[in-house]
């Protein structure tokens, strides 16, 4: 885990530590930071493949759809966030360092 | 109405994309991925944000797709060198075929040394991808062939000639095998990991000495050993000599082949065994 992560990876990370630990869908955690799925997707499997994210399908799900898969940082997660999210763009920095 | 019409038209675009993403994803390797990738699309209200959430779906299910197919760096290497090699030899012996010289003779190896170089580079791909072999077996099995097969073309280069046979080539592997092996079991505790690297260095090395020695026969006949001269008939011309010597030296080393193939088989039934059971931690 000694890697860099790209960019738009220390951006999701961000993300995910400034959102204190709540579980995030990918659409939203997507337009937040500023990716696409075909960014989103390769980023998330890839924390998830490391145990930095753990994922649940949602328990109750809207009217007609199916439920969607949830994310959330784990706690080794939490400490590669910490460690790496630093150039992360200003209202997701602060996060990270409160 | 017609904002309707757009609206349906677009989610079915939309859920053809991302049907198409859950076809080309690895299948097995990720399971929810795609599921969940629909069930994302589903829940956006707006019709081009899904469209285009869709579009990015099929092109991250296309990465993970090519990041499952794609094998690791040694034994990509080891198919470059091999592919190398062999692009080599096609040229040293299109130039003789062309100046006419022992035609028929040189296609036959020519034809060996594909059969052998894309026997070689299919096996390792398939152990590769198929065995789910840990990283460090493939990258020390890869490593540790081409490491041998160095030294002994090292030697070949720093020697007046190459050597009779394929003995000193033979030895090299089985020390670059054991050390890999033993790293590999050190590391994996496991000995379905130690055979496949133990085999995938005897496959590299043995089809990499089998090459370069081709090569040499054939591209630098200075580098053969004169070992018919002494029962030549007296008054044979130099190329009389030379061709017999190319003929005695090749008997030397037509042994890596059945060595090659032995080991191959050897390498496929290793991957094939306990595909399904898992590593000893």
């Amino acid at each position: 885990m000694t890697r860099r992560p790209s960019p738009q990876t220390r951006r999701v990370l961000a993300a995910f530590v400034a959102n204190a630990g709540g579980w995030r869908h990918g659409y939203d955690l997507g337009a937040e930071v500023g990716v696409g799925a075909g960014t989103l997707y390769p980023i998330l499997i890839r924390l998830h493949e490391r145990g930095c994210l753990e994922s649940r399908w949602e328990s109750v799900a809207a009217q007609g759809r199916p439920p969607r898969h949830e994310y959330r940082l784990t706690a080794a997660g939490v400490a590669f966030a910490r460690e790496w999210a630093y150039d992360a763009p200003g209202h997701l920095r602060l996060a990270l360092e409160a | 109405m017609g904002e309707e019409r757009r609206s349906a038209r677009g989610t079915r675009a939309s859920l053809l994309l991302v049907g198409w993403a859950a076809r080309i994803f690895p299948r097995g390797e990720m399971p929810g991925w795609p599921d969940a990738m629909r069930a994302e699309v589903e829940s956006i209200p707006s019709a081009p944000a899904r469209l285009a959430f869709a579009i990015g779906c099929l092109g991250a299910a296309a990465r993970e797709r090519a990041r499952a197919r794609r094998s690791p760096l040694a034994v990509r290497l080891v198919g470059l060198s091999l592919g190398t090699i062999f692009v080599a030899q096609a040229a040293v012996e299109s130039h003789q075929w062309l100046n006419g010289n022992e035609a028929s003779r040189r296609s036959y190896l020519l034809v060996v040394a594909t059969v052998v170089a894309l026997l070689t580079i299919a096996t390792l791909q398939l152990a590769a991808r198929g065995g789910r072999f840990a990283g460090i077996t493939l990258a020390a099995g890869a490593s540790g062939g081409l490491a041998a097969a160095a030294l002994w073309a090292a030697l070949v280069v720093l020697s007046p000639t190459m050597p009779r046979d394929a003995g000193g080539g033979i030895g090299l592997i089985a020390v670059g095998a054991a050390l890999a092996a033993g790293l590999v079991a050190h590391r994996t505790r496991s000995l379905r990991d130690t055979c496949a690297a133990w085999l995938l260095v005897a496959a590299v090395g043995t089809a990499l000495v089998f090459s370069t020695a081709e090569l040499t026969i054939q591209g630098f006949p200075g580098r053969i050993p004169d070992i018919v001269g002494p029962v030549m008939p007296a008054g044979s011309t130099p190329e009389q000599v030379l061709r017999e010597n190319r003929i005695e030296i090749v008997d030397g080393y037509v042994s890596l082949l059945f060595l090659l193939a032995v080991v191959l088989t050897g390498l496929l039934v290793v991957a094939r065994s306990g595909r399904h059971t898992n590593r000893v931690p």
